[in-house]
């Protein structure tokens, strides 16, 4: 239990570096990039006095050296403080909570959905090698993996919503709408989800399922898996209990991973499905060039897929009981 | 040893000699590929329509000598570039530009004193916006002295000089207006395609066979702020700007000045002094009267640079006093006459004294009336506001002028236009912004009953103009060629689908100061010829000379060929006497 616990504060400690590194690297980025926010801000509203820029400029403290800005960031997110944002003039903390509960719905919606849908699916495809069940498993998994996220929301929101009319177009409830219950709000909220939760899920099921299949066919290949059947077990228990374990290692590595991916996904979803959610802050913050969302938001994802990958590593243990942490 | 050598030699003269023959039709072409000079078009990438418009700008300046280049470049980068051109150098090779092709304006020609903004010489950069740099005195003298006369008609001569000059000096030459529509549902009625872009129409709006109801207004881009006048509001003005809020004066579907909170006003002999009389029965959206001090309230923080409102500089270089006559007659004073006192000065939205009378300016923009819940006196009060999700604002059933048909209005926030055409056609939303750029789906739109759409013609011309500091293009004949050879009427019909029309003037047509007499020079290449050679570029010498015979690269080849065979053979044949 002391390796373990020593092991987790190593790995906490080791993962600062990177937190540092990545906050440099997205500081130099955001501002390399081609204008600044007070060109995206005020450009499109016509002739804005330069005065009124430079006195912008320098109250938001943008006159200062690009090293003097990132010490002032430095020193402030140390002390807990993620900055104001320049666009909303309201501070980032307050948006990213706004905006995040319903990402976060949605990503561990589609997360959970994906698994139930593609562990069950890839065993079934593995088992079944090559009969029809993997084959349709197989094609279907290739579109998931190939399809632009944005093509399957609009083409679910045409056939679904518009020719069938089976669920809303967009948004997270039906604006303006009364609800007699909490039920009926519930229900409706959850409508509004059907669409958006499909779409994010079905890339990363399509993902998975390949994954699980490859491994169980590789995994039921394996000495241990024949020599339980030839003593005679049953073929659930040769399945589910000696060789699903074990080819659910890497599984658990994808899902992990898949963090930072379903958050690039999310930000397609929210914006084709009109969710309000981070994914579609962050598109807004980048156009804005709102350099303090941008790297509070930057920062908060990096530690979530630090922390997922340390869950990650952390259950391999549980499944692989011969993973020391030492 | 020497006889390789020997082979490699005329192997060499061989391979010379069959390149010489081969390279003579290239040589050729390459002769024909003259140009008179070249210049640089820069467009914002992802602008479809601008990029095939510079595309027929290249293919026709190719047709006059002219080689050009386009460069789509970023909004960032063409925002740099344009405006900061000036830290690098000025032209395109110096990270600056020699012209750009971009919808320039949207309010901001309603007022022919606004052609100032982009061609005075007061406005050069980086004191203002104008980046072409380009001067004249006299033009500078009749805006001066237009914009300091308040009557129209007396102002017309003025400004009809004053784009008699730029039509003949083209610092800019513009090409088109395009026709944005505005998709709805059949049954929405009493929209009006100038009023809509200004959200005033929203007062108009009414459903078909429905007593009240409620429309969903849906919209790309969410609203970053509530009060106009702070940086970023951009898309405020169709969601709570005129709907919630409201100035002094404002536009008509004419785009002429009229009166919101002031029923009339009066101006001096000097046309320095305005007095607006208000309306009485005016009530803030939380029951307080309004009053001529939360006019002095507002101006007060307009005039105050911390407050950051943009109409500062105009409220500082225009305002010289104000005062509050009593409760209903608001006096101001300007520094000078000027005309478009009303466009700069008069629609400063008007905020609540009440409330904001102790907070100190420099706080107003993080103040809740800016960032949780506009009130003002308007013929809706908002009621909510969803950042990325909606506005909310319903009917104020106390409105002076009268209640608005409709009981709410939502302004929705859908990014993805095929998803706000998808929840449009469901019936889920009833109106469709002119921000979606859904031009190209008018066809399909036609076909659909339960859909119709008004068309607005845009206030904001396509310019392209032109980088003074370019050594060629300084020249006022090139600019007139370079402006014959845009093909506006087949940019209107191929590019836009007909959903525009050919633009002649620097002054939009629907306004008063729009004269059909003067004009930039249309498309005509034989013209665009005529003016090439009034700056001094001859033709002749963009005729390719005559092409080089076959017969006189065959000779050289032969006589090479031959040549390396004949000394080969003696060296050779020495070479064997001697051993």
């Amino acid at each position: 239990m002391g390796g373990l616990r020593d092991y987790i504060i190593r790995r906490i400690m080791s993962s600062i570096p990177t937190l540092f590194g990545i906050s440099i690297l997205t500081f130099t980025i955001i501002h390399l990039a081609p204008g600044g926010p007070l060109r995206f801000s005020l450009a499109l509203q016509g002739d804005i006095p330069v005065e009124y820029l430079l006195e912008i400029e320098r109250r938001l403290g943008l006159d200062k050296p690009i090293w003097m800005q990132y010490v002032i960031w430095l020193k402030n997110i140390l002390t807990g403080n993620l900055g104001t944002s320049y666009i909303k003039e309201v501070p980032v903390i307050n948006l990213i909570s706004l905006y995040s509960w319903n990402t976060i719905k949605l990503m561990f919606s589609a997360q959970v959905l994906a698994l139930i849908i593609a562990v069950p699916l890839g065993i079934i495809s593995a088992i079944k090698q090559d009969s029809i069940v993997d084959n349709v498993s197989r094609f279907v998994s290739l579109f998931g993996v190939s399809l632009p996220t944005f093509w399957t929301g609009l083409m679910l929101i045409f056939l679904i919503s518009v020719k069938l009319d089976l669920l809303p177009v967009f948004g997270s409830h039906t604006i303006g709408a009364i609800y007699s219950s909490p039920i009926e709000a519930f229900l409706d909220q959850a409508s509004h989800m059907v669409l958006p939760v499909t779409v994010l899920a079905f890339s990363s099921a399509a993902l998975i399922t390949r994954l699980v299949r490859s491994s169980m066919l590789e995994v039921l290949r394996q000495d241990y898996i024949m020599t339980a059947r030839a003593k005679g077990l049953r073929e659930n228990i040769v399945v589910y209990k000696h060789a699903l374990r074990n080819a659910l290692l890497p599984v658990v590595t994808v899902t992990g991973m898949s963090m930072g991916f379903l958050l690039a996904g999310a930000t397609v979803t929210e914006t084709v499905f009109a969710w309000p959610g981070l994914g579609r802050f962050v598109v807004q913050c980048t156009f804005n060039r709102d350099y303090p969302a941008i790297m509070a938001i930057t920062m908060i994802v990096a530690l979530m897929v630090v922390l997922s990958n340390l869950i990650t590593d952390l259950t391999y243990g549980f499944l692989d009981p011969r993973i020391r942490y030492e | 040893m020497k006889r390789k050598s020997i082979s490699l030699i005329l192997s060499m003269i061989t391979a010379l000699s069959v390149f010489v023959l081969l390279s003579a039709p290239l040589v050729n072409a390459q002769e024909e590929e003259r140009y008179f000079f070249e210049f640089h078009i820069m467009c914002i990438e992802g602008f479809e329509a601008h990029r095939m418009m510079a595309e027929m700008v290249q293919n026709e300046c190719g047709k006059i000598g002219i080689k050009v280049t386009i460069d789509m470049v970023d909004f960032s980068i063409f925002m740099d570039r344009m405006y900061a051109g000036g830290k690098t150098g000025e032209l395109s090779d110096e990270n600056g530009w020699d012209t750009w092709l971009c919808q320039f304006g949207d309010a901001s020609e309603l007022d022919p004193d606004n052609m100032g903004t982009l061609f005075h010489s007061k406005n050069e950069h980086p004191a203002g916006w104008n980046c072409e740099h380009w001067f004249n005195g006299k033009f500078d003298e009749l805006m001066d002295e237009a914009a300091v006369l308040t009557d129209i008609e007396a102002r017309k001569p003025y400004y009809k000089e004053a784009m008699e000059i730029l039509a003949d000096e083209l610092p800019s030459t513009t090409i088109c207006y395009l026709k944005d529509p505005w998709v709805m549902r059949s049954n929405v009625m009493g929209f009006d395609g100038v009023l809509g872009c200004y959200g005033l129409g929203a007062y108009t709006w009414d459903l078909e066979d429905e007593e009240g109801g409620t429309v969903k207004y849906a919209q790309p881009g969410s609203l970053p702020s509530l009060v106009m006048e702070f940086a970023g509001a951009g898309t405020t003005g169709r969601a709570v700007g005129h709907t919630v809020w409201e100035a002094l004066m404002d536009y008509d579907n004419k785009y002429n000045p009229v009166g919101e909170l002031a029923e009339s006003w009066t101006v001096s002999e000097d046309s320095l002094t305005w007095t607006f009389k208000l309306y009485e029965n005016v009530l803030w959206h939380d029951g307080e009267p309004f009053t001529a001090d939360d006019i002095v309230c507002t101006y007060d923080a307009a005039m105050d640079p911390e407050t950051v409102f943009s109409s500062h500089s105009d409220f500082k270089e225009l305002v010289d006093s104000y005062r509050a006559v009593d409760d209903y007659t608001f006096e101001l004073t300007l520094t000078k006459p000027s005309a478009a006192a009303w466009s700069k000065i008069f629609t400063q939205t008007i905020l609540p004294k009440h409330i904001l009378d102790d907070v100190p300016h420099g706080d107003w923009k993080s103040h809740d009336l800016n960032t949780k819940l506009a009130i003002g006196t308007g013929p809706y009060k908002m009621v909510d506001w969803k950042p990325q999700e909606y506005v909310e604002i319903a009917v104020n059933e106390d409105y002076y002028r009268g209640q608005a048909p409709l009981d709410h209005v939502f302004f929705v926030n859908i990014p993805d236009a095929a998803t706000a055409l998808a929840a449009l056609e469901k019936g889920d939303v009833d109106i469709l912004d002119t921000y979606y750029s859904l031009g190209k789906e008018v066809p399909q739109i036609e076909t659909n009953p339960d859909l119709k759409y008004v068309l607005r013609i845009n206030p904001g011309a396509v310019h392209f103009m032109f980088q003074l500091s370019h050594p060629v293009l300084n020249n006022k004949w090139v600019r007139k060629a370079i402006s014959s050879c845009i093909p506006r009427q087949q940019i209107v019909d191929d590019i836009l689908a007909g959903l525009g029309d050919v633009c002649t003037s620097y002054i939009h047509p629907l306004t008063w100061a729009y004269d059909p007499d003067i004009s930039v020079p249309m498309y005509d290449l034989d013209q665009a010829k005529i003016y090439m050679e009034m700056a001094g570029f001859e033709y002749e010498w963009l005729e390719p000379p005559p092409t080089t015979p076959m017969s006189a690269y065959l000779l050289p080849a032969v006589g090479g060929l031959v040549a390396g065979i004949v000394v080969g053979a003696i060296v050779m044949s020495l070479l064997k006497r001697t051993s």
